[in-house]
């Protein structure tokens, strides 16, 4: 069980005067306007806001999915914006887990191999120890018996299970959720966050994206983005 | 196995249709590429081997009757490796459908062929009042049935046959090898019977193969002393060309279009498989965006779908290899069947085996590297945040506002033909290979009709309906007389045959020359004129020779003295003249009938005879049965009859070994006709795919299955129109290069370059029927598609 004590830490994640811009047919865009953002380990944060307002190209812009037009966002000491996509790649892999809306698991794969190939890119393990740490998560999501089937033929609150596996398949410090519950019924989400805080107990860090502003009763520090800007940061440990 | 190989190996197993589809763009190819080359390597090698084998004259003297003493003679001289006599009778037969054909009978040699060896196919060889049948034609008898004959002095014998032979040697002289008779082989001791002396009349020579061409020459001139030292009159000398089968000329144009056929093969199967890779990575850009979000670099992701390229090539080589040795086998099998060589069965050859493991490596990586390179550099962002696939837009360019400007359509049409333009690489793509596909389908039907147009040109030489051959000359008012008496002749014309020599540097005679003497006021023979005129009313001594004199001598012009020994000797005659015919290397040459008689003392007389039938029996189309009472009549009559043909017999017979290669085109065109298709199935196959949101867009909005079938079927049917118009357009070079190559390769000459428009409108049919076929099931499974099920596609 992580204290509080590890969120006096040094920063895991450190943003400033980040810019995002967008070429659009209307003319540039900007979703995120010199935003400065510093986050601890062990935080549980939610970013909210309406759609339109940054929040995932927020979390884009760490995870180093897409550009940073200007600015920098340092990740657990790694400047991401100076990484090519390669090194982004196997450094997203072993650093973060991303979850999605849309799940994204590969349909072609069992609900194992989605979780055991997220491991192969990264070689963190070998295979043999992959398969049975991949278990292991599916156990922790309660979705072991489950592990040979296809995603196809599990429910839409399974699939978001898997994918929190998978997020953790390579035990990285930070988990990066974009509307995890956005197409799930209350009910399921409910197990979802019933996940998240275990895994905050166990000491992971997580940002979350949601327009639900509900979700501020959910988490320890809630960060409101509109217009591409910060518009308040409750909750927050050190203050950022 | 590491869970990527897996996920590429589920991939294989979750999208078969569309892997079939990638794996058999490169079988098909594979396969084109290994049968057209195994096949010509097999017909190459097997004419080769087969031709060697039989150890064909090097020169052949034909003279007066001679016995075995000349012959051993001949075989005891430097450079001479082997001699035979042969001796060759020409008779009628009764075929098993009850007419009366031509057949010449070979004797075979009392000690055993040496050299123009027959193969035997089945049955034994004959023994006294046997013989064997050549396969090349079918005389519908079988081995143990009697065949009648008809010598020449009219008396009929029988002749039980005892099996089948293959003779590769016919054409090598005389008739080529479509036009030849039927042959049958009987022993020595046989002759008798046909009431012939037991002597042989062709002297058969093989020499050293190191000697060159000059010391051929000098040593026939030998044999030819030799010969005349026994006192025998030397009739014809020719020196051939052992190395080379005689029907080698249409399997070089075969190879030729082969050559064309598997260019565009692989150029046609590389654009195919570039677009079914395209379509097939533009289904993975979500699952690429995936895989780089959970951790996987662009160089991981390049080798996963390179190792699956690469087993996509060698699931392919593993189809493409047998099934293509195995239609190269059946390719040569056809070829020899038709064109008189033995087929040397099924089997692989290394060097065509190598060239598909070379293709199996290199096309499907070389097709698949861009769409690779272009899906593994999306962004996980543009990856994830999208379906991954991008249906093409309508956007600014001249087409997309040349084609909004149109008015007056329905707007399903309009959709139709919008649709059509969206994915213009790929629209561009398909119509390349659809257009090719049919440019070659077109071009099929413009060669065969160019080949046909030659053939007619040559034909135009014999203008008569039946052509009669006397063993010996006769008056010409005589003949005249009496085949006026025949019920249905309206026209006699005399012709007058002589072979002489040409001179070698020596002076002495050396190799023959057929000379024809003619009427010049003839209407009966339209030529081909190559260079100068025709021989005309007042000429003498001038002479018009074939385009094997230009080829060999090609210093020799129109106006030029040619010096030829006739009738024992030196003639000089003035050349007028160069006519194309049939591309043969022997020497023929006409001259005026009136000066061939004066210097062959054959005054007033002829050996053959053009027959003109009256109106009604050409009308009839009853030639070959004038032919056959003519032969009645000059045979009652007792005539020295040789033989009397309907020259539309003559025809038929010559553009058989046309129709061995309007068969071939054929199976050219429907192969890329196929290529076509299938290329323009994948095309639809992936618009549908894409616009599966669209198709629930229209669906919801109230269009029918008919409705949504419709526009993908018009969308097909749009792009199979405008292949037809380019593959039209491009059948005019095409078609050139093809005609050129074939009529070079049977005639020696670039023959006339004819379209024939049933190729651009069968194909204009065959392009819809297959771009409808080709669009329907694409059709069928967009209307399939429930509104949830596609609106809830991503």
């Amino acid at each position: 069980m992580q204290t509080n004590n590890s969120k006096e830490n040094q920063p895991l994640i450190r943003i400033e005067a980040l810019v995002k811009t967008y070429e659009t047919n209307a003319g540039p865009l900007d979703a995120l306007k010199a935003i400065d953002l510093t986050v601890y380990p062990g935080e549980y944060i939610g970013v909210i806001g309406k759609s339109g307002a940054g929040k995932t190209t927020l979390i884009n812009m760490i995870s180093g999915v897409d550009k940073i037009t200007s600015g920098w966002v340092n990740v657990n000491g790694t400047e991401v914006q100076e990484l090519n996509e390669d090194g982004l790649a196997q450094w997203r892999g072993l650093n973060l887990g991303v979850i999605y809306q849309s799940f994204n698991l590969l349909p072609m794969l069992s609900l194992r191999d989605n979780i055991t190939l997220a491991m192969d890119f990264c070689g963190k393990y070998q295979q043999g120890k992959s398969e049975k740490k991949a278990m292991e998560l599916l156990e922790s999501v309660e979705l072991a018996e489950h592990a040979h089937k296809p995603p196809a033929y599990i429910s839409g609150g399974q699939k978001q299970r898997v994918a929190i596996a998978r997020a953790l398949a390579n035990d990285p410090a930070v988990i990066l959720a974009d509307e995890p519950t956005g197409r799930l019924d209350s009910a399921t989400s409910e197990t979802i966050f019933a996940i998240f805080n275990r895994l905050i107990d166990q000491g992971k860090t997580i940002l979350m994206v949601s327009h639900d502003r509900t979700l501020s009763r959910r988490v320890e520090r809630v960060i409101e983005l509109a217009d591409g800007q910060i518009v308040s940061d409750t909750g927050a440990v050190h203050g950022s | 196995m590491k869970p990527r190989w897996r996920k590429i190996l589920a991939d294989m197993g979750s999208n078969l249709p569309r892997f079939v589809l990638v794996i058999l763009s490169l079988a098909v190819g594979m396969f084109a590429v290994g049968m057209i080359t195994g096949g010509y390597v097999l017909t190459m090698e097997d004419m080769q081997a087969g031709y060697d084998s039989i150890q064909s004259a090097d020169i052949r003297i034909t003279t007066e009757d001679f016995d075995e003493n000349l012959v051993e003679r001949v075989r005891r001289l430097d450079g001479v490796t082997a001699a035979d006599g042969e001796k060759q009778l020409q008779v009628q037969m009764l075929n098993g459908d009850g007419e009366w054909k031509n057949l010449v009978i070979k004797v075979l040699p009392e000690d055993g062929q040496k050299i123009n060896k027959i193969d035997l196919l089945s049955g034994q060889m004959p023994v006294g009042e046997e013989i064997l049948i050549d396969i090349h034609r079918d005389i519908a008898l079988e081995t143990g049935d009697s065949l009648l004959i008809q010598l020449p002095s009219g008396t009929e014998r029988e002749l039980t046959i005892t099996g089948q032979v293959r003779d590769q040697t016919i054409g090598t002289t005389g008739n080529t090898y479509f036009v030849s008779p039927s042959y049958g082989y009987i022993p020595f001791d046989t002759l008798l019977y046909l009431e012939q002396e037991m002597t042989y009349d062709t002297l058969l020579v093989r020499v050293d193969p190191a000697l060159s061409e000059d010391e051929v020459k000098t040593l026939s001139d030998e044999i030819v002393g030799n010969v005349e030292q026994s006192g025998l009159d030397v009739s014809s000398i020719t020196i051939l060309d052992s190395g080379s089968h005689p029907n080698l000329g249409y399997v070089e144009a075969i190879g030729g279009l082969l050559a064309v056929l598997g260019f565009l093969t692989v150029f046609l199967s590389g654009f195919l498989v570039f677009n079914s890779m395209s379509a097939l990575f533009a289904q993975q850009v979500q699952y690429i965006g995936i895989m780089k979000a959970i951790g996987a670099k662009k160089s991981d992701i390049i080798k996963m779908y390179m190792v699956l390229i690469l087993v996509f090539g060698l699931i392919a080589l593993v189809i493409s290899v047998p099934l293509s040795a195995w239609a190269s086998s059946k390719l040569g099998d056809f070829l020899g069947m038709r064109l008189n060589f033995l087929s040397g069965g099924m089997r692989y050859v290394p060097l065509v085996v190598i060239l598909q493991i070379v293709i199996a490596l290199i096309l499907p990586q070389a097709a698949g590297i861009i769409p690779i390179l272009k899906t593994s550099n999306i962004s996980v962002q543009e990856a994830i945040t999208t379906t991954g696939i991008d249906a093409g837009d309508v956007g600014t360019r001249w087409i997309d506002r040349l084609l909004q400007k149109i008015k007056g359509l329905s707007r399903p049409m309009l959709v139709s033909l919008r649709n059509t333009f969206r994915r213009k690489g790929r629209f561009i793509l398909t119509l390349i290979t659809l257009s090719l596909g049919g440019a070659v389908f077109i071009s099929t039907f413009n060669v065969r009709a160019s080949l046909e147009s030659y053939t007619y040109q040559v034909s135009r030489y014999i203008l008569a309906d039946v052509s009669i051959d006397f063993d010996r000359h006769y008056r010409i008012d005589e003949i005249e007389r009496m085949a006026m008496s025949v019920d249905g002749v309206a026209g006699v014309e005399p012709r007058g045959r002589a072979i002489t020599q040409l001179l070698n540097e020596d002076g002495e005679a050396a190799e023959s020359v057929e000379m024809t003497g003619a009427p010049p006021e003839s209407d009966l023979i339209e030529p081909i004129m190559m260079k100068g005129r025709w021989i005309l009313p007042g000429d003498r001594n001038a002479i018009v020779l074939n385009e094997a004199f230009a080829v060999r001598y090609p210093d020799l012009d129109v106006g030029d003295t040619i010096t030829l020994y006739v009738n024992r000797r030196e003639v000089d005659w003035t050349i007028v003249g160069f006519f194309q015919f049939l591309g043969t290397d022997s020497f023929n040459a006409y001259v005026p009938l009136d000066y061939l008689n004066e210097i062959t003392g054959h005054y007033g007389q002829a050996i053959n005879f053009q027959i003109i039938a009256s109106p009604e029996i050409s009308r009839a189309g009853m030639q070959e049965d004038l032919a056959r009472r003519l032969d009645d009549f000059f045979r009652t009559e007792g005539y020295a009859l040789k033989s009397s043909t309907a020259t539309d017999e003559i025809w038929g017979n010559a553009t058989e070994g046309l129709d061995t290669l309007t068969t071939f085109l054929l199976i050219m065109s429907g192969l890329t006709a196929l290529v076509g298709s299938i290329s323009l199935a994948g095309t639809m196959g992936m618009n549908v795919m894409e616009r599966t949101r669209e198709t629930g867009v229209m669906r919801a909005i109230g269009a029918t299955d008919w409705q949504v079938m419709r526009l993908v079927i018009v969308e097909g049917l749009i792009i199979g129109v405008l292949s037809w118009f380019f593959g039209s357009l491009l059948a005019f070079p095409i078609s050139y290069l093809m005609s050129y190559i074939v009529n070079s390769s049977i005639f020696g000459v670039a023959g006339e370059f004819i379209f024939d428009v049933s190729g651009f409108l069968i194909w204009l049919g065959m392009v819809l029927l297959l771009s409808l076929l080709a669009s329907i099931i694409p059709a069928n499974n967009a209307a399939k598609l429930t509104i949830r099920e596609v609106l809830a596609y991503e």
